[in-house]
């Protein structure tokens, strides 16, 4: 059986448009619910952090600062995190302190729940056959570098 | 210095336009972690949080230790697949491409795996040529046993001179290439800033994120037949029997 392609491209407005409907929102805001505390309110539900941050991935490996430049620019980015206009939309300080406050088990957590709404619909065989592999991701250590020239200039002093 | 995404990954094998491979479980570790070291945790958390454990795991290479094999068939009725390594070969009296043979010299079909007992059973074909003329045949019990840990990597759960095994090693594992190639090039996972681990993990997980978000799209909403689709090439069937 051969099916024409599947889903658009990553990077493309059309492949947000095909997976909006299956982030689970309702799950991430019952989980991570908008903490009432005095001050500052929050303005952002965590859904909609979680999906600016998601958006990082799905145009193609912007970094979350590009992302968060990016909202305030183009609509089909802010249509898909339910950001209403160009006004709203959260700085990085907001989506360093989300990833602060899920930390790595909290987006575990939103896996584990999309992995399980794959196994209740995925079409297995009697046997079911899992791959494990590993591969290398650069790290970038120019900030963690000593600046030779630097030094050196100092020890002159 | 970099790290490592360690992913264990579910191939969806009821679903025939095309592969389609769903990630289970992800670890982030610097790049000296190898990989053996996160497959008894990624059995374990599949079971914990996703109740739920694939019965046959692929590997990459033999690398594993025979001892974490050996739990997971016991412990977990997980068969782990592996090929022999060059040097493992040397000391190994069997083959990957080489049937199992009575002490008679006749070949021997493997009948499958006990698993209250951990042993293999293995008979002669039926008409086999060498037990018609076998000086032994009066007492010959048509059935041979040989235990699993005999060679762990060789028998494990699944003998690696099986069809089944040979062609989970040698198709199904190049499915991966493309599955990483896809993370890292078009997800940019290799184009992003990993200056920390936390972060490292953070976007290995979205990456993740996004591609069950797309495996959830197809399964849910399967893509409309071609109408060219009789004169494309036919999708092989792999059946698991």
């Amino acid at each position: 059986m051969h099916m024409t392609k599947s889903l658009p491209a990553v990077g493309s407005f059309a492949l947000l448009n095909a997976l909006t409907g299956f982030v689970p929102d309702d799950f991430i805001n019952s989980r991570w619910p908008v903490p009432h505390r005095p001050g500052r309110r929050f303005h952002f539900s965590a859904a909609q952090l979680w999906r600016v941050h998601l958006l990082a991935a799905l145009t193609g490996g912007q970094s979350f600062n590009a992302v968060q430049r990016s909202l305030s620019e183009q609509r089909p980015l802010r249509r898909f995190a339910h950001l209403p206009n160009e006004r709203s939309v959260p700085d990085t300080r907001m989506l360093h302190e989300f990833r602060s406050r899920l930390g790595v088990s909290g987006f575990r957590w939103i896996n584990d729940h999309l992995t399980q709404q794959v196994l209740m619909v995925a079409p297995l065989r009697d046997k079911t056959v899992g791959l494990i592999d590993a591969t290398d991701l650069p790290a970038c250590s120019r900030d963690k570098k000593k600046m030779a020239s630097l030094g050196a200039h100092n020890e002159q002093h | 210095m970099g790290y490592k995404k360690h992913t264990l990954r579910l191939w969806i094998s009821g679903f025939e336009p095309f592969i389609l491979l769903a990630p289970l479980v992800t670890w982030a570790a610097p790049a000296s972690v190898p990989e053996s070291y996160l497959l008894k945790p990624s059995i374990k958390y599949c079971q914990q949080r996703l109740d739920f454990i694939p019965n046959i795991v692929v590997g990459d290479m033999g690398y594993i230790h025979q001892g974490t094999k050996r739990e997971l068939r016991v412990q977990w009725a997980v068969a782990m697949l592996t090929k022999l390594k060059s040097d493992m070969k040397a000391h190994c009296d069997y083959a990957e491409d080489e049937p199992l043979r009575c002490r008679q010299g006749q070949e021997l079909k493997w009948l499958g795996y006990d698993e209250l007992e951990y042993q293999h059973w293995f008979a002669p074909l039926p008409h086999a040529p060498r037990c018609c003329s076998c000086w032994e045949q009066s007492t010959c019990p048509r059935q041979f046993a040989v235990p699993a840990d005999t060679h762990e990597t060789f028998f494990g759960m699944i003998p690696l001179n099986t069809a089944l095994a040979q062609r989970l090693i040698r198709s199904v594992r190049s499915w991966i290439e493309p599955s990483q190639s896809f993370e890292k090039n078009q997800l940019g996972l290799k184009a992003m800033f990993l200056n920390s681990l936390r972060l490292c993990w953070t976007t290995s997980l979205l990456a993740d994120s996004a591609a069950l978000l797309r495996v959830l799209a197809i399964l849910k909403e399967p893509p409309a037949k071609s109408m060219l689709c009789e004169l494309f090439p036919t999708q092989s069937q792999f059946p698991l029997e």
